[in-house]
């Protein structure tokens, strides 16, 4: 007796609370809010106190911020809290008035070695808690790269995607006229700044690309006349011929790991995709068809690789196994495909479509589904990934005018013209800088 | 010959008719496609629920719209008359009762105004229960301002002028009732000081008082008498009995009553025993609910696989139509994931955005949508767009 008292003390409630919870879970209204528009997010970004470097800071954050499309910076002009005292502890109802969602405070001090310490908070103006708070330190003159970190860092806590601000740019520059055209190599920051040469023009280069260490391009140049792959060394200066080969190599590109080259060599007027290990200096060859394979682009997770073929009678994508079997066309459209990427992301392959007498650049997944024209022009080609896999760079060229880069958002939106100081072609995104 | 042309003609023309009369039913027309137009779909809801009457209830707003209803025909000042109504009843039954006090005084004989509380006492209930509600009928003055005014005044000058009988007789009731706001006092002669401050019309209030004293004294206060007992009486049945009376008033004075509204009225009052309050939200009320939600949802479109980005967030919304706390179902995904924690924290600031509150939700509907689960869920449309 004593036993059922005490079992039906103790348990029968915990029967009864997990016989009623589901009752009631099923009485909550259920409310479907769906089909998302797109609205950037408003955020206020305070200056970081403590030093004059503070103002330069903010400047540079809110225009990568603003840069993305997805932020809408708030007018500091609007701000009832001053930076000094946000940056202490934020009065919530004053920046939920002017409609702030995301608010950045920060302060920098000196450290005693002489570097600089910023320090930053993001927080959530609605619920009135801190989401991001980190502390970066680095030497005075780097405070452009901290101030690209502080901004990758905002971006990540609020779209779940990695930043791409601290990364870098290498294009061709083109100088000169038409028939003198003068092709350079040229790297700057992903927002323009500390843009410089590095080649001095003298021979034709085409097709930069990063490897994922950044610290090395594999791209394109006609040496005495005859088009070979070359390795330049950001660090040493150095360039360096891939292998030797009696045919002409072109569209290189790095595998994800760094070590090894895919490209495209013609030999008897057919080009055939292989790859070459830089450090054994053994080369593969991937596809054997008499017509014409090109565009060689790794997955991110090095097992596949996407090219261009015009087997079928027309240029169009594929996709293949890293060692060359299993080939598998993906694009089924009208009009000629070029230049497949895969995104960093692995979800998308960007691509250049030629048709109807236009150019256009665009998406699809890795099987082909889902196609979707980003954007068009006369000239619209050589696209690129961001290294979050979020943002496109490519060159547009007017009908006789000059060739510019241009960004735009795989949503299809935000298409901006990046920072040059003359015309430029054929981007390509670093991946994310290290340290 | 003739035979065969006439057996020819005559299948000819058989075959003619046949075509021209038959051929319409064999070939029956199409029917004509008719060109889809929208219908546009009400409040949809499975059961019919009408809506709580007074009595389950309790929520204030209606109460006060409906005395707001009742006071705005009366007279203006309609927003201004229920405080005051409340506070100022006292101050004037004081005055009335203040002015009306000497004449009684004499007629009323044995209590002079300093009676001692203690001997009183026992008829303190009777009396107190008359100054409570002396000072409700100034809330009712107090919403027809004026007719107060002239009653006061009026009877003052006549009954003091004559001094006949008559007039120390109307007199006496008046003057009790001021002694009970003041202090206990005996039953009788409140009443007609009542009456006297429900009547409006000036000329007939000295009429009434003159006749009526007695009898209503004799009678009354034995009900008084109880509700003294029980102490503090309840404002809301005489709440009721105002009502009532203006509804009274305005039926007399506006000639015809408003009768459908008062039948409305009086639904709302006695409550409909069908309501029931644990009825489900209906589709056009969870629309509602997602189209102003919606507008403040920043949902970071282009993050992969963002189709798979359904955030359920349990909200606990108090009466006002904000929300008091929140609670995401999939708190682990939230920790590992960032795309999804990017979603869930943008699902939340819709719920929190001060621009997209309060959420306007049926009020006789609390308990239902007290507690309700938003489903952000970016490969839906939202609720009831379809």
């Amino acid at each position: 007796m004593k036993i059922n008292g005490v079992v039906l003390k103790w348990f029968a409630p915990v029967l009864l609370v997990g016989l009623a919870t589901p009752a009631l879970a099923q009485n909550e209204p259920r409310v479907v809010i769906g089909d998302p528009e797109f609205k950037p997010l408003p955020i206020a970004i305070t200056t970081p106190t403590g030093s004059a470097m503070g103002k330069r800071i903010a400047a540079v954050v809110s225009a990568n911020l603003k840069g993305t499309g997805l932020f809408r910076i708030i007018d500091p002009a609007a701000f009832i809290q001053k930076a000094a005292a946000a940056s202490v502890r934020p009065r919530f109802p004053d920046w939920k008035v002017i409609g702030a969602e995301a608010l950045v405070t920060g302060r920098i001090r000196t450290n005693p070695n002489g570097e600089i310490r910023l320090e930053y908070r993001l927080w959530n103006v609605a619920g009135g808690s801190q989401m991001v708070g980190r502390a970066l330190e680095g030497p005075a003159k780097l405070w452009r790269r901290l101030a690209h970190k502080m901004s990758d860092g905002i971006y990540k806590r609020l779209t779940g995607e990695g930043g791409y601000f601290d990364t870098r740019i290498v294009y061709i520059a083109e100088s000169g006229p038409v028939t003198r055209r003068i092709k350079r190599l040229a790297i700057m920051d992903q927002d323009g700044a500390n843009h410089r040469f590095l080649t001095d023009g003298r021979h034709l280069v085409l097709t930069p690309r990063f490897s994922p260490n950044t610290q090395e391009i594999t791209y394109l140049a006609y040496v005495n006349s005859r088009p070979r792959v070359y390795i330049y060394n950001l660090d040493s200066g150095r360039r360096e011929a891939v292998g030797s080969f009696p045919g002409m190599t072109f569209a290189p590109r790095f595998s994800p790991d760094g070590n090894k080259i895919v490209m495209s060599i013609e030999r008897a007027g057919n080009s055939e995709i292989y790859t070459m290990d830089l450090r054994t200096r053994v080369t593969s060859r991937l596809t054997n068809n008499p017509s014409i394979d090109t565009s060689p682009s790794y997955s991110p997770d090095g097992k596949r690789i996407t090219f261009n073929s015009d087997r079928s009678g027309r240029q169009k994508i594929y996709v293949m196994n890293a060692d060359g079997s299993g080939v598998v066309r993906i694009s089924n459209g009208v009009g000629r495909y070029a230049t497949p990427v895969w995104s960093p992301r692995g979800d998308r392959i960007a691509f250049t479509k030629m048709e109807g007498g236009a150019f256009k650049i665009g998406i699809m997944d890795p099987d082909g589904d889902n196609e979707k024209i980003l954007t068009n022009g006369f000239l619209a080609e050589g696209p690129t990934w961001a290294p979050n896999g979020r943002v496109l760079m490519f060159f547009k060229q007017g009908r006789g005018g000059q060739a510019q880069i241009y960004t735009i958002d795989i949503t299809g939106r935000n298409e901006q013209r990046a920072k040059t100081p003359a015309s430029g072609s054929d981007p390509a995104w670093s991946p994310l800088l290290k340290n | 010959m003739h035979r065969g042309l006439i057996i020819s003609v005559l299948l000819h023309t058989l075959v003619v008719l046949a075509f021209a009369i038959g051929l319409p039913f064999v070939s029956q027309p199409k029917a004509q496609r008719v060109a889809e137009f929208p219908v546009e779909i009400a409040n949809i809801s499975d059961i019919t629920n009408p809506p709580k009457g007074k009595a389950k209830a309790k929520a204030t707003k209606p109460k006060k719209a409906r005395k707001a209803r009742a006071a705005k025909p009366v007279k203006p000042k309609p927003p201004k008359a229920k405080p005051k109504a409340v506070k100022k009843p006292t101050p004037p039954a004081k005055k009335q009762v203040a002015t009306l006090v000497q004449p009684t005084q004499p007629a009323a004989k044995p209590k002079p105004k300093k009676t001692p509380p203690k001997k009183a006492a026992p008829a303190k209930p009777k009396i107190t229960s008359r100054p409570t509600r002396r000072p409700q009928r100034p809330v009712r003055k107090a919403v027809l301002p004026k007719p107060i005014k002239k009653v006061v005044k009026k009877p003052v000058k006549k009954a003091a002028a004559p001094k006949n009988d008559k007039a120390v007789k109307k007199a006496k009731p008046k003057k009790r009732p001021k002694k009970v706001a003041e202090k206990p006092k005996p039953k009788p002669k409140k009443k007609p000081a009542k009456k006297v401050a429900k009547k409006k019309p000036v000329k007939k209030v000295a009429k009434k008082t003159v006749r009526k004293p007695a009898k209503k004294v004799a009678r009354k206060p034995k009900r008084k008498t109880r509700q003294v007992a029980s102490r503090k009486p309840t404002r809301k049945p005489r709440r009721k009995k105002r009502m009532d009376d203006i509804y009274s008033f305005l039926k007399k004075k506006n000639g015809k009553a408003r009768t459908h509204q008062t039948a409305q009225r009086r639904t709302e009052r006695r409550g409909s025993r069908s309501h029931r309050p644990n009825l489900p939200l209906s589709i056009s009320e969870r629309m509602a609910i997602a189209r102003q939600i919606k507008p403040c949802w920043r949902f970071p479109l282009g993050a992969k696989d963002e189709r798979t980005l359904r955030v359920e967030i349990r909200v606990w919304m108090g009466r006002d139509g904000k929300p008091i706390r929140h609670q995401i179902l999939d708190r682990g995904r939230y920790g590992r994931d960032p795309f999804f924690r990017a979603a869930a924290d943008a699902g939340i600031r819709a719920i929190y955005n001060p621009r997209c509150l309060p959420i306007r939700l049926p009020a006789r509907k609390y308990d239902t949508w007290r507690v309700m689960i938003l489903d952000f869920d970016p490969a839906k449309v939202s609720e009831g767009s379809l």
